[in-house]
Parts: C-alpha cells; sequence; structure tokens
C-alpha cells in the first residue's frame, strides 16, 4: 500500500474515525484504524465491534492494499506533523513508514485483513428526519440514559417511529424523558429500534447543519451516510420496557415556578447535601416552596425559599438534586410546571407552554424520606 | 472455648490426647484451623499455614475438621449462655459476649455467674473454657485471653486504669500485625504510650479505629452486647487445589462461588448494592476490585456477571490465582433498609 495526502486532510478525518475506536478492549486490533486505499481513494475504518465508521478521502494513491495502525500513535504523529504532504506505504505484514518533510517515522500495524469488516446489512429502510429536529429529539433524551450494564435495553434512547409521529424515549429507572414530534411525515418504515447513546453521541456531531439526514434501519443496525461518512451501529436487540404505562395521569398537585430562580436555588443547596445522594427536599405549602438539604455527615445544612403557584395540600417531597437539575437544565420556557401526586409517586416535569406539534414530557421518582 | 476444635478432637480420640496435633488440612493448601496447647509450644497457632506448621514441629498430628461436631458442642454452649442470659453476641463458634448486669438468676456477681458457667460446660461437655469479666466488651475481651486455658480473669473497676496502662499494645482487641508494627514505630507499646496521644492524632493515623484507641486506652467503650450481630457483608470465596491463571477456569469457579453465594442470599433474603471480588494470587498478593450500584444486586447471574467484569480489569495483575472470592456489602438489611431510598419507576 502507498500514497500520499496532505497532512490536514487526512488528521480531520482520522479525528473524527477516531472516536470510535474503543480505549480499551478485549480485541487489540480495534485500537485501530484501517487505513484501505483502492486507486485514489483512501477508506478509513474504526471499530468497536458496536459501531463502525467508515470515512473516505481522496489522496494520491501509488498502489493499493489496506493496514491497520494503531489509533494513538498514528493520531498523535500526524497531529504533530509538519504541514505539507505525508507519504504512507506499508508491505503485506503491517509494516508502515510515514514520511513527512524530513522525518521518516516506522510504525508496526497489522495486515488489513485482520481488522473487522463491515456488518452484512441488507433492506435498510431510509427515514428522512429534518436535523434541527433529530438534534432536539437525542440531546433532550439523552440525559436520561442509563448506564447500567446489566440493564442492555435502558443503554440507548428508543426510536418509535409511524407515518406521522415520531417519539424518542429514554429511562434509567429513576427519571424518565419522552419527546413526541407531530410535524412528521415518513412513508417507509413504521417500528421501533433502541439505538445506543455512543451512536448517537457521535451522530450529534454532525446535525449542526441545516437540511435532513437519513436513517437507515434494518433488523440489527442502523446506518447513517454524512457526506464521506458513514456510521454503523449494532440496535440494542432486547425489549424496552412499557414507558406509557408509569407516566402518571392523574398527578393534581400542580405547580409553576420560574425556572431559573428554581435552578440557581437547588445549585445553591446542593453544595451542603450529601455527595452521593445529592438529596434535597421540596417542602410544598401554599405558593411557597422551601428547598432544604441536611448533611448528617458533614453538618451541614441549607434552606432556601423559592415563590411559587401552588393552591394545594402542603407536601414534602425529596429527590436526588443531580437528577433534578439535569431534567430542569432541559426545560427550554421561563417557566416550569410540576405535577405531583404523592411524596413517593412519580413526579411529571413539563414546559410552561409545549412547541407547536410537539410533546415533551420528562418524569423523575423521588427519594423515599424516613423521618 | 481453649482451642476449641483441637480439644474436641482430642477428647474425643484418645490417641490425641497429650499430643500436639493440628486441626486442618496437611495438603499443600492447607491451614491450621485450630492447634492444641502442645502444638502451641512448639510455635503452631491457627491461620499458619500447614506446611509452616510441619516444619516447627515434626511429629505434629493432623486432624480433618468435623464442622458438624464443632457446630453442636458450640449450640450446647450457646444454650447454657442463654440460660443465665439473652444478650448473647456470639463472635464465631466458640466465643461470645455476655451482658449479665441483670441476668436471669438474680446473680449478683458476675465471677459467680462465670464461674457456675465454666463448670457447667465442663460437665456437659468435658472442655474447658476461659472467662473474661470487667466492665466493657474491650477488657472482657482483653481478660478472657489472659489466664488460658481454663482461665478466669476479672478486671474489677479500681483495677481498669492501672490494667490498660500496662496492658502491652498487641494484647489490645483490633491490634494485629500491621496496627502492631505501626504503633511501635509510634513508640507505643502500652495502653500508658497510647494515653499520651490526642484523639486527633490516632485518627491521623489509624482512620477510624483511632477513636476506638483513644476510647479504649481510657477505659471507655460503650458498645452494646448485640444478640445478633447486624451483618454487614455477606460472601463466599474459594482456595483452588492448584493456582488456575485461564479465563475460562476462572469463569467457571467465580460461576460456582457466584451460584453459592445467590443460594444464601436467596436463602436469607439479602441483597447489597456493592459487589466486591477478592482474588489471591499464588505469591499471595491480595487485591480486591468492587462495584456499586443504585440497586440492590442478589441475584447469582447477576453477580456472575459483575464480578467476572471486575475479574477482567485491566489493572489487575495477570499471574495465576489461588483464591477467588465474592462478597456482598452495603446489605439491605434492618439498619440500612429505613434509610431514605431513591425509588425506581415500576414498568
Amino acid at each position: 500500500m502507498q500514497f500520499s495526502v496532505d497532512k490536514n486532510n487526512l488528521l480531520s478525518h482520522i479525528q473524527k474515525v477516531s472516536k470510535v475506536s474503543p480505549t480499551r478492549s478485549t480485541m487489540p486490533i480495534l485500537n485501530s484504524i484501517l487505513f484501505d486505499i483502492k486507486e485514489n481513494q483512501l477508506t478509513l475504518r474504526s471499530s468497536d465491534i458496536e459501531i463502525t465508521m467508515n470515512a473516505t478521502l481522496n489522496v494520491n494513491g501509488k498502489e493499493d492494499g489496506a493496514v491497520a495502525l494503531p489509533t494513538r500513535i498514528i493520531y498523535d504523529i500526524i497531529n504533530e506533523a509538519e504541514e505539507g504532504e505525508l507519504i504512507l506505504s506499508s508491505d503485506t505484514e503491517g509494516a508502515c513508514t510515514l514520511k513527512s518533510g524530513k522525518g521518516v517515522f516506522e510504525i508496526m500495524g497489522r495486515p488489513g485483513d485482520e481488522f473487522p469488516s463491515l456488518p452484512k446489512i441488507s433492506n435498510f429502510n431510509d427515514v428522512e428526519i429534518e436535523n434541527s429536529t433529530l438534534r432536539r429529539m437525542i440531546q433532550k433524551t439523552i440525559i436520561a440514559v442509563s448506564k447500567d450494564e446489566l440493564k442492555p435495553a435502558l443503554m440507548g434512547v428508543l426510536f418509535q417511529i409511524k407515518r406521522h409521529e415520531i417519539r424518542t424515549v429514554a429511562t434509567d429507572g429513576h427519571r424518565l424523558v419522552c419527546l413526541i414530534r407531530q410535524d412528521f411525515q415518513n412513508e417507509a418504515y413504521e417500528g421501533e429500534v433502541i439505538i445506543p447513546v455512543k451512536f448517537l453521541n457521535l451522530l450529534l456531531g454532525y446535525l449542526d447543519s441545516e437540511g435532513t439526514t437519513l436513517l437507515s434501519i434494518s433488523e440489527n443496525h442502523v446506518k447513517v451516510e454524512l457526506d464521506s461518512t458513514v456510521i454503523y451501529s449494532r440496535i440494542i436487540d432486547e425489549h424496552f420496557p412499557d414507558y406509557e404505562s408509569v407516566i402518571p395521569k392523574d398527578n393534581d398537585k400542580i405547580i409553576s415556578m420560574d425556572l431559573n430562580s428554581l435552578l440557581s436555588t437547588i445549585r445553591r443547596v446542593v453544595i451542603f447535601s450529601n455527595k452521593t445522594t445529592h438529596q434535597i427536599s421540596l417542602s410544598l405549602s401554599k405558593n411557597i416552596t422551601k428547598i432544604s438539604t441536611v448533611n448528617q455527615e458533614s453538618r451541614t445544612s441549607a434552606d432556601e425559599e423559592v415563590d411559587i403557584n401552588y393552591s394545594g395540600d402542603d407536601m414534602v417531597v425529596g429527590y436526588n438534586a443531580e437528577y433534578l437539575k439535569e431534567i430542569l437544565r432541559n426545560v427550554d420556557t421561563n417557566n416550569v410546571i410540576l405535577k405531583l401526586k404523592s411524596s413517593i409517586s412519580a413526579c411529571l416535569i413539563l414546559p410552561e407552554e409545549q412547541k407547536e406539534n410537539e410533546d415533551f414530557t420528562m418524569l423523575l421518582m423521588p427519594i423515599r424520606l424516613n423521618e | 472455648m481453649d482451642a476449641f476444635f483441637a480439644s474436641i478432637e482430642q477428647r474425643d480420640h484418645s490417641q490425641y490426647r497429650h499430643r500436639p496435633i493440628a486441626v486442618g488440612g496437611e495438603g499443600p493448601r492447607g491451614v491450621v484451623a485450630a492447634a492444641s496447647y502442645e502444638a502451641r509450644k512448639y510455635g503452631v497457632f491457627s491461620a499458619m499455614p500447614s506446611r509452616t506448621a510441619r516444619q516447627k514441629c515434626l511429629d505434629i498430628i493432623f486432624v480433618a475438621p468435623r464442622f458438624d461436631v464443632y457446630k453442636s458442642v458450640s449450640s450446647e454452649i450457646m444454650q447454657i449462655f442463654r440460660e443465665y442470659t439473652d444478650l448473647v453476641e456470639p463472635l464465631s463458634l466458640d466465643e461470645a459476649y455476655l451482658d449479665v448486669t441483670i441476668n436471669k438468676r438474680g446473680m449478683r456477681s458476675a465471677t459467680l455467674i462465670a464461674k457456675e458457667i465454666k463448670s457447667r460446660i465442663k460437665a456437659l461437655t468435658r472442655l474447658t473454657a476461659s472467662a473474661g469479666i470487667s466492665i466493657n466488651k474491650f477488657l472482657a475481651k482483653v481478660a478472657s485471653g489472659m489466664n488460658k486455658p481454663d482461665g478466669l480473669t476479672v478486671i474489677p473497676p479500681k483495677d481498669v486504669e492501672q490494667f490498660i496502662r500496662q496492658l502491652p499494645i498487641d494484647k489490645f482487641f483490633g491490634v494485629g500485625k500491621v496496627t502492631g508494627a505501626k504503633m511501635k514505630a509510634l513508640g507505643i507499646k502500652t495502653g500508658a504510650d497510647l494515653l499520651k496521644y490526642e484523639q486527633i492524632d490516632l485518627i491521623r493515623h489509624f482512620g477510624k479505629a483511632g477513636t476506638y484507641f483513644y476510647n479504649v486506652s481510657r477505659g471507655f467503650d460503650d458498645r452494646e452486647v448485640k444478640p445478633e450481630r447486624i451483618r454487614k457483608s455477606f460472601g463466599a470465596e474459594r482456595t483452588f487445589e492448584e493456582d488456575i491463571i485461564q479465563y475460562k477456569m476462572l469463569h467457571d469457579k467465580l460461576k460456582s462461588i457466584a451460584e453459592e453465594l445467590g443460594h444464601r442470599l436467596e436463602k436469607y433474603g439479602i441483597s447489597g448494592k456493592t459487589v466486591t471480588l477478592k482474588v489471591k494470587y499464588h505469591d499471595f498478593e491480595l487485591k480486591t476490585r468492587c462495584a456499586g450500584f443504585s440497586s440492590h444486586k442478589s441475584s447469582s447471574e447477576e453477580i456472575y456477571t459483575i464480578t467476572k467484569n471486575l475479574l477482567h480489569s485491566s489493572d489487575l495483575p495477570r499471574k495465576p490465582i489461588r483464591l477467588l472470592g465474592i462478597s456482598l456489602s452495603n446489605l439491605n438489611t434492618a439498619e440500612n433498609a429505613d434509610r431514605n431510598t431513591q425509588l425506581t419507576l415500576e414498568f
């Protein structure tokens, strides 16, 4: 294999694909990037088995071939290389030479055919989504995705796609976010998939521009093509829990309050809370709520009152302040609505008013407080 | 009880009497579970590798343990204790704290109770016991070990201060090899030396235990005798006949340990939020890795998956392993159960 290419052109593509390379892996080959030359086209590929990314760029090809080079070292040297042309060549064993300016760098790679091939996928259904919609649907829900490897179904965002509606849902069992958009048209596909969070984070990096993205869904995989880059991801083959059954319908204690004053109060109070539980309590009474925390270990405590609109019975309810903060930051209206039923059931957190054609619901389970 | 397991074996087998015996396996992995007083003269003690015991005493006789026998003797003894008080806190099969401040017999003297219990144990089991009597757990425990075997040591309130002052530091409960060495490095050889230290300095050197040392050196120990100790962890472990390095075999072993633990957890209805893997290597290096969760774990499958991942932690050395163990802590037991809990959506 041999080719030459401009340093910055290659660097920008390596930066992209290196995001997929796992930091630690039981398969050492995955800690490398595949360089595959066919005529004047270089394909770079990285994979963590679940997710595979392909990026192509035009180069000056001299000899076809493929080599897998260790991600860290190839990234570092190309990052530090002098501006201008780079020449990369390798033999069939994977021994690679990089020439840049007056430098000659020898890198031991692996033969290209040892790198995992692209997933074999057929029967894609293409779903076209506006970039701005897709970005919002991912950003709003991704905060609730679980990190618990023992609950694989919750380690991604559920996409429920219908002809005229698209939903994203995520939950870690303590909180849940569901976003429904009705300004959506698609004739190709109806169904649901759980898409891994890592893929969605990668995808978010490409959704800043206007336009649309084509989400291609097959039985086991999802794929997006973004200019010269293609990302494949395995779909989480698990059953997503029946989330609709836990969204309360009869929460009748309705509170509305200024979002920013609530958030800034919580930020102050949480400084004094227990560092593992982040427990705070909201003592609700007519038109006022007291937000408090007591940390027995460090003997600190905090109390602050916030004005609210509330006319129901007095009630005290505990929350993990970190969860509550994350959820409140997700609200993009000036006021936030909290709907409660009891101190041991889920609280609904809603924007003051829904955007057009949108239904945005968040749920947070409280901490049971014992006196 | 004095040399409990070994004494039972000598009682039941006349050929072992007045001979150095060790209860435990003699194989390459064997460990002495108990040594008779004859063996102790040679420097053989419990928890010593059997090989070392053999080196110290060529004539030593190894006797396979009969735990069912020890357990039944143990329950006979505990039964006697409970005739005097319900406040019996067993420390092991053959050792317990008794709070006899108020006792079922209405006896005024703890010393008399101890004498009576000792003679009843002897009559019933033909075994000797040693008793320590004092104003708190710490002193009673130290006293019980003072005149073994068949001892009875009383530290009356008026003697407490003097007793602690002269007490060698390694006789303090909680001072083993490591802490003992640390104490000696600080010039602490007796209780009197310990008294010279401020609480804050002891905490600096010994963490939480610093407060304990500070208090007990002043004769102060307000720990109650708890009839049933609240378990803080629940575990199972296994020493292999041969060291293992292959992951596949380690996985099999881990799985069976997880299953054993899972069964016991199920039996007692216990679950925990922290899972710890213990690995002892062929060179006795000990490593532990733990994982914490927001929800309680108790199923053997979950525990297996978690500990398998821990076993693959990249910072664990890759060398032959002689022992694997799993334990669960942060338990759902009474003390923790009523703490505030993050509630979960019920799908």
